[in-house]
């Protein structure tokens, strides 16, 4: 060290190291080799749920041919929800990002798809012909004559199913792992098999009702299904306390009544920084 | 131990994402500038830390901190680069550099003491304007004369020296040296 320079000087020695790491770059390496497994229902989380009503409408039934090999329809949605009706009647919406493959008209034995992404199912019974979606060349789910949600997650490590109403059988392509799962039940497929969840997500389906139901919710779980819902990456400040609750229900509101009244119900204060929302203690 | 750290470490053993992130968009940056201290390398530092965060989340079940979440981190650091420089294939003069270095290492405070100076003027650059920012850096940083980053900017000496002292006059303000 010079004699002359400042005696802080040499605490400038590793300024250059700190603004050479790329903390985004590298969390993104850590988390990906850590593949967080989620039990309870997070904003990163997605999980399809697809409602499965059943839909007593016989003169359906009726209608289906003897093909030999059908042509298979592949329908994708973009940056919109897309509905779409298959063969037998049964409607499907799909969310953003997804794509639906089936075939043009269903065999006589059974309705089979191919799904990646997440989508909403309503299928029509039929006992002679099982309803069933391979997710994401994971999973199967068997329709057994109900509404059923799929999701798999973002980076496509596991697959999480949900019925509203109804049984569906979800498994795993090898058939190694199967649950039975009934009204209001869920359970995820993921690394480490198939696990059934202790909590099932009231805001499942938000994607599709614009709806957002909050009980007694703690911070960080309402802020990563805001999160999810909006699209928008939402920081929680770590000087923030974790332990408080909300409660709430947002029927189609726009993104910023929605922190707005986040913010003012708890005390906070949020702002946002380049593309994210940072929540903070209020001042 | 600080009620956030309580509430931090519940989230490490419940294995929860988002405390994960949290602890690492905190504590990355310098512990991998600390390790580097010691591997004489920032890859090696960089992945030294990235692979104790697995290895957090690996035996998180099992996870008992004492002290603070801080000195934990800083603590693990320490002992996995002493590890490290233990297994490595070392010339016998270097490692007797090492060796007298160790001898006379800080207290583990004041290492952490230092680390987070060094973390704390990183950030009070990043807020800089961007003009002061980068005439900053490219002093103290990439060691040129005042004379080559008035050249290299197109701008006058007097400029560049302003603009450095104005750095230094915000770092002690926000900064007690």
């Amino acid at each position: 060290m010079k004699p002359k320079e400042n005696f802080e000087e040499h605490r400038f020695r590793n300024l250059g190291k700190f603004q050479s790491i790329d903390t985004e770059e590298d969390w993104k390496k850590v988390r990906s080799k850590i593949g967080f497994q989620k039990r309870r229902s997070q904003g990163s989380y997605w999980r399809i749920a697809a409602s499965v009503i059943l839909i007593l409408g016989v003169g359906y039934l009726a209608q289906r041919y003897l093909t030999p090999s059908p042509e298979m329809i592949s329908v994708t949605s973009g940056d919109q929800l897309r509905e779409l009706s298959l063969p037998d009647g049964s409607l499907v919406t799909l969310n953003k990002q997804a794509e639906l493959v089936y075939p043009e008209k269903f065999d006589r034995r059974h309705r089979e798809l191919k799904l990646f992404g997440e989508a909403f199912f309503k299928v029509v019974s039929d006992p002679s012909s099982p309803f069933q979606v391979e997710v994401d060349k994971k999973a199967r789910v068997r329709v057994l004559g109900t509404s059923f949600s799929v999701k798999p997650d973002q980076n496509s490590l596991s697959v999480s199913v949900q019925v509203t109403e109804g049984k569906v059988a979800f498994s795993s392509l090898d058939g190694n792992s199967e649950i039975l799962l009934e009204k209001d039940q869920q359970a995820t497929l993921g690394e480490e098999g198939m696990i059934r969840d202790d909590t099932v997500d009231r805001n499942f389906l938000s994607w599709r009702t614009g709806k957002l139901f909050f009980h007694l919710d703690g911070i960080e779980d309402v802020l990563n299904q805001v999160q999810e819902h909006y699209g928008i990456e939402i920081v929680l400040h770590s000087s923030v306390p974790r332990d408080i609750f909300f409660t709430s229900t947002m029927d189609n509101q726009d993104l910023e009544s929605v922190l707005d009244e986040i913010a003012m119900v708890l005390g906070l204060e949020y702002r946002y920084l380049d593309e994210k929302v940072i929540f903070t203690q209020q001042e | 131990m600080k009620d956030s750290d309580n509430h931090m470490i519940k989230g490490l053993r419940e294995g929860r994402e988002s405390t994960y992130e949290q602890l690492f968009k905190e504590f990355y940056q310098p512990l991998s500038v600390f390790a580097c201290s010691y591997l004489e390398d920032l890859e090696s530092g960089k992945e030294l830390v990235q692979e104790l965060f697995v290895h957090l989340y690996e035996k998180r079940k099992t996870l008992v901190i004492t002290t603070s979440l801080k000195s934990y981190l800083y603590q693990s650091v320490r002992n996995r680069c002493l590890n490290h420089i233990k297994h490595q294939q070392v010339k016998k003069a270097h490692q007797d550099n090492m060796k007298s270095q160790f001898e006379t290492a800080d207290s583990l405070e004041d290492i952490i003491r230092e680390s987070e100076l060094e973390h704390m003027i990183f950030k009070v650059v990043e807020q800089l304007p961007p003009q002061c920012r980068k005439i900053f850096t490219m002093s103290r940083v990439n060691g040129l004369s005042n004379g080559e980053i008035a050249e290299q900017l197109e701008l006058s000496k007097r400029t560049v020296e302003t603009q450095i002292s104005n750095a230094l006059k915000v770092l002690r303000e926000k900064i007690k040296f």
